[in-house]
């Protein structure tokens, strides 16, 4: 399990290797890449006095190394569109991404699951086509149209809910405010992921019902509802938990979207932000920190699985 | 050359006589034809109905701003007074190219990288799969943002930026069908007839392989619009004049107090446009390998 446990680690550990490395020479080869931050109109000393403060006329190898042993030391260089430091300005906005993003995520597992079940334990029936029908339609809905759409109704018309933001600008602190402004962001962004996970519970449960010890539960006379709970979702949380590491890149991909269309102040808008505005060292970070993110998350799950299945040994 | 001739001998055969080909059995599912009438119609809107009209998607007339749907703008105008209904359909022929093009990229990338990996194993193998997963770990609007942000947001860019960003499903895929594929005796007898490992590789593993790439593929022209249409929302993909879904409404989100038309159509064709691409690929899926349900 130890051994298991580090070779994973180290595995992770060079896959993030790999994706800083590609990301930073992507940002710095590149003919757009940091040099091309001077003005046109700058003398040719101008030019050389901003290289040597941002360290532009060093070798690129080098240049990652710095980066790299500052990065491990959590420091992640000064935005160049704001001038504050990288890594307590991405922190904050990590954090507001992950309430948005936990939010949305254990509400597509709550309903995703549900739905996924009722739509395996109806197979063939009307239903089972009517949630199947709907989930296509779901994975075709572009999920920034949606947030508008939805900010139409329940706040242009309706004046429900507020269209954009975290809190309300100037109004004290307050646990409902937050969740006034959380509701909208976390249905849309629960929404682009849930028809994966409805057909993957569904997928999960079917796969199981089918095996002998579901057969012989049934065959003992238990009712229906305990063969379910107790013995059939009991194995099927293994795929499900699976699902969850491939759910995440796209969790944090909708998070980008979502969060420009709300106005929520985020890890992802704070990319696109960065992407506009060609503010590399920020560029670079939110970058690496994403892939981080997944890499961690998978580690963990791999984890999850022996807790879950005590059958999963991991030599 | 005698080897040659022989593994020329048995070419795969692409259609048995008498057995429908590929294109009656998708007409013969409701979610078949349906999604291939859904993309004849917007294809062919998009490419051929700004020919029956005179009038530029991108000259302005003020004095006709923000009006209503009529009989004249069926859709209204926007706020710079073209009309909604051309910009739409200039507008499709933006954001369906790129969808398409953009996955005829991942699919030729998947295909060789994931196809090599499998068939020539080994230091390859190592190499070009943990590459695909070191891709894969960066959540795909993070990778595109940092591309965009270096190479700008020309239409090519964007094409490439989104292409490359699926590509690495693409391999894996391959890269699995691959290697079930060269354990089976056609590949053998190949290699046993004397055929080289290009041929083998192009002539009888890639064919094999290809059908699964392509239901992959079309499900991935449905994801490649949403995304495009994503990037040039958040003003970073397809840029103004020039119109794409994505773009018209991003303009529109300003107008959705006033003019709220506007936020609504461009993104009823983008759903259009992706539900045909995953009901077709599904189709596919069910036509080209029955095994998987």
């Amino acid at each position: 399990m130890l051994g298991y446990l580090s070779r994973r680690l180290l595995q992770g550990i060079l896959v993030m290797f790999l994706v800083s490395a590609a990301t930073f020479f992507l940002i710095n080869l590149a003919p757009g890449g940091p040099s091309s931050l001077m003005n046109l109109n700058s003398t040719a000393q101008q030019r050389a006095a901003l290289e040597q403060q941002l360290g532009l006329n060093r070798p690129i190898f080098l240049r990652y190394l710095n980066w790299l042993g500052a990065a491990l030391q959590g420091r992640l260089g000064n935005s160049l569109s704001q001038g504050e430091p990288v890594a307590p300005l991405l922190a904050q906005r990590l954090r507001h991404t992950a309430l948005l993003a936990g939010t949305a995520l254990l509400l597509v597992f709550i309903f995703g699951v549900a739905l996924g079940i009722w739509s395996a334990r109806k197979r063939g029936r009307p239903i089972d086509h009517l949630v199947g029908l709907v989930s296509t339609l779901g994975m075709s809905l572009p999920e920034f149209w949606l947030g508008t759409l939805l900010i139409m109704l329940f706040s242009v018309r309706l004046h429900f809910l507020p269209a954009s933001g975290m809190l309300t600008v100037g109004a004290p602190w307050s646990l409902s405010d937050l969740l006034v402004h959380l509701l909208m962001p976390a249905l849309v962004l629960s929404f682009v992921l849930l028809p994966n996970v409805v057909r993957f519970a569904r997928s999960a449960l079917l796969e199981v019902m089918e095996a002998d010890y579901v057969r012989t539960a049934r065959s003992k006379g238990l009712r229906e509802r305990a063969v379910l709970l107790r013995h059939a979702l009991r194995n099927a949380w293994i795929p499900i938990i699976a699902m969850l590491g491939l759910i995440l890149p796209q969790l944090l991909s909708g998070s980008v979207v979502v969060e420009s269309v709300f106005a929520w102040p985020g890890m992802g808008r704070l990319a696109v932000q960065a992407a506009m505005n060609r503010d590399y060292p920020v560029i670079m970070a939110t970058t690496v920190l994403a892939a981080a993110i997944v890499i961690l998350t998978n580690i963990l799950i791999d984890l999850l699985y022996s807790l879950v299945d005590p059958r999963v040994v991991h030599a | 050359m005698p080897s040659r001739s022989l593994t020329q001998l048995r070419r795969p055969v692409a259609r048995v006589p008498g057995r429908p080909g590929v294109l009656a059995l998708l007409l013969r599912r409701p979610a078949g034809w349906i999604s291939l009438a859904l993309l004849v119609l917007l294809y062919g809107a998009s490419f051929l109905g700004p020919l029956l009209d005179h009038h530029s998607a991108t000259a302005t007339h003020p004095l006709h701003a923000l009006l209503g749907p009529s009989w004249l703008h069926p859709l209204g105008t926007d706020d710079l007074g073209r009309d909604e209904l051309l910009r739409m359909l200039y507008g499709g022929r933006v954001s369906l190219s790129v969808g398409l093009i953009s996955m005829v990229v991942a699919l030729v990338a998947g295909l060789l990288v994931g196809g090599l990996a499998g068939y020539l194993r080994g230091a390859v193998e190592t190499i070009l799969m943990r590459l695909v997963d070191a891709f894969m770990a960066i959540p795909a609007f993070f990778l595109i943002l940092a591309e965009l942000a270096v190479f700008g947001s020309s239409p090519p860019v964007v094409i490439l930026v989104v292409g490359l960003s699926f590509w690495g499903q693409m391999a894996r895929v391959v890269f699995a069908e691959s290697l079930k594929m060269r354990q089976r005796e056609f590949i053998e007898a190949a290699q046993a007839l004397g055929a080289s490992r290009t041929r083998v590789f192009f002539r009888h593993l890639l064919p094999q392989v290809v059908p699964s790439a392509i239901v992959l593929g079309t499900l991935g022209v449905g994801w490649s619009i949403l995304t495009e249409a994503a990037l040039s929302f958040l003003g970073l993909g397809i840029q103004p004049p020039l119109a794409s879904w994505g773009n018209m409404l991003q303009n529109a989100q300003v107008y959705v107090w006033t003019s709220p038309w506007l936020a609504i159509y461009p993104g009823l064709a983008i759903a259009l446009a992706v539900l045909a691409f995953n009901l077709l690929g599904n189709a596919l899926r069910d036509v080209l390998d029955p095994r998987i349900r």
